[in-house]
């Protein structure tokens, strides 16, 4: 496996399911008792909080890089519309 | 020019075109069953039938009752009308109408939409494959909202929809977001001996007769750049090698693997009886091992899709808590719909049990002495209804439980018991009833099922 920098999307998901899973787990050996219906509004929140703080990332890489090269080369192989865009410019 | 644009234009010069002119309803057809594309379809001689395509030059959406109107060979209005009255009356025109898009091709193209649909569908990144895991998705949320629905009433109303669009943006989101290294390669890329060299210059001026007849019918757009029967003049600047292209990881596979292992070696506890695991424990490890592998792939290698595994099993885990530790236990023991009738005092202290069913404990010709101070009864029930019946003097007192249920005392609702509540608990305030006399302790219990004590 790849060392990568790290994936705060995953980070954080990782971070609530196992906490729900912990929390369970714990429910079921201890007299700690868990509101089922608000499993899903944590998990709502959970997820909600990972795209957020991996789009700000991504965002911020992305403007890092658009600032660090050429601003032609930057579009250029970002998406596949961008690709077509500059295939069509060769033709 | 817009990629559109050029899409367009590259289908055309690739040569998708065996003779849309040789096609006309004038012309009788090739053989019907004529569908390898790669031979180009000839003016067959005398009065056989015309292929059957799509019409793209008579088409209300997309040719295809025009296009079997033709090679039936009578008048489009019918099969338009017929396919009408289908779509009205049951629907099934629809489906037929779908299937007929998808598996005729159209007479201006080479390939079926079904086989341009696969291969988009093959290419990682693509549309197509994210439109097809987010209609998964979606179904799969609905079933999951209509079974928890039962026992999440107030939230599964409204609060599946929300649950359902968030996961659609995330499962998109998942698909989508890679642009920080170098797309991965199309599985639709056409391998370098099919790509026969064209002479270079515009495209859009070359006589389509000059091009080679198609060998392949890949629709590799979107994304490579590389089209069949197409090689681009070399980009003037070569654009840097980015990134390297992501290994493919493993890391999500194997913690699917052992999550599912973690789960049949629990059970396999659980059922041959060396451990005890309740339920929510097992789907509980399940999902923490995903969490894990998703901690993992944080930082080595990648394995963002055990979100998509990972919510289901979050609700998996959420509903299973609510089955009661003593649900199985208790469920296995009988079945039936049975009345309990204790006469005396002896006879109630021995605990009653019901596994499945309805139970009715009636109190009303129980005999207590004089000299007694206090009875126990004790009364169970696994999945089912428990009725208790008490004569109108006795005085009562009780701790009532339900794992998933309500608790009725004289007719109502126990404090703190929901619609659908779980884990209630009465004890109620002692006692109930007049106040002398011997005093008669319920102790009643349900793991799944209404519990109810009534006044005779």
């Amino acid at each position: 496996m790849r060392k990568h920098p790290v994936d705060v999307f995953s980070l954080v998901c990782g971070l609530v399911f196992v906490a729900i899973a912990s929390a369970y787990i714990a429910g079921a050996y201890t007299t700690l008792h868990i509101d089922a219906r608000l499993v899903v509004p944590a998990l709502l929140v959970g997820l909600g909080v990972a795209g957020l703080s991996a789009a700000i990332l991504a965002q911020r890489r992305a403007d890092r890089r658009i600032r660090s090269t050429p601003l032609p080369q930057a579009e250029a192989s970002t998406t596949d519309d961008a690709a077509g865009a500059a295939l069509s410019e060769t033709i | 020019m817009t990629p559109d644009a050029v899409r367009r234009k590259i289908r055309v010069a690739s040569g998708a075109l065996p003779d849309v002119s040789l096609l006309g309803p004038e012309h009788s057809g090739a053989m019907t069953q004529n569908t390898d594309f790669a031979t180009p379809v000839t003016p067959p001689p005398g009065n056989q039938r015309p292929a059957l395509r799509r019409d793209s030059s008579d088409r209300v959406l997309g040719g295809v009752a025009s296009g079997v109107a033709r090679w039936l060979e009578i008048d489009p209005v019918i099969v338009r009308v017929v396919l009408v009255i289908l779509a009205v009356f049951g629907g099934s025109g629809l489906v037929l109408y779908a299937i007929g898009w998808l598996f005729i091709p159209s007479d201006d193209a080479s390939a079926t939409e079904a086989d341009r649909l696969l291969e988009r569908v093959r290419q990682p990144r693509s549309t197509a494959r994210t439109v097809l895991l987010v209609i998964g998705a979606v179904i799969g949320i609905i079933i999951l909202a209509n079974v928890t629905g039962a026992l999440f009433g107030h939230w599964a109303d409204g609060g599946s929809f929300l649950l359902l669009a968030v996961v659609a943006v995330v499962v998109v989101y998942l698909l989508r977001r890679r642009t920080d290294g170098v797309p991965p390669a199309p599985a639709g890329t056409v391998s370098p001996e099919t790509v026969t060299p064209a002479p270079s210059g515009s495209l859009a001026e070359q006589d389509v007769s000059q091009l080679p007849p198609p060998t392949t019918v890949a629709y590799a757009y979107g994304g490579s750049g590389a089209y069949p029967g197409y090689v681009a003049p070399q980009p003037a600047p070569v654009p840097k090698p980015r990134k390297p292209a992501r290994p493919r990881s493993y890391l999500g596979l194997a913690t699917f693997s052992i999550s599912l292992a973690v789960v049949g070696v629990l059970a396999a506890l659980t059922i041959t009886g060396a451990a005890n695991v309740p339920v929510v424990v097992i789907f509980g490890s399940a999902l923490a091992v995903l969490g894990l592998g998703l901690l993992v792939g944080s930082f080595l290698g990648r394995a963002r899709w055990l979100v998509a595994l990972a919510i289901p099993l979050t609700l998996v885990t959420a509903l299973s808590a609510l089955i009661p530790s003593d649900f199985t236990h208790n469920v296995g023991t009988s079945a039936g719909n049975v009345t309990w009738h204790p006469t005396s005092v002896q006879q109630a202290s021995t605990p009653y049990v019901l596994g499945v069913g309805t139970a009715n404990l009636d109190l009303t010709t129980m005999n207590i002495p004089a000299a007694t101070t206090a009875v126990n009864i004790d009364a169970t029930v696994g999945l089912g209804r428990l009725q208790v019946t008490v004569p109108a003097h006795m005085r009562v007192a009780m701790s009532a439980s339900v794992g998933v249920g309500r608790i009725f005392i004289f007719g109502q609702l126990a404090p703190g018991a929901r619609n659908v509540a779980y884990r209630v608990r009465y004890a109620g305030p002692l006692p109930l009833g007049p106040t002398t006399g011997p005093i008669v302790y319920l102790h009643l219990r349900t793991s799944i099922g209404d519990l109810e004590v009534s006044r005779a």
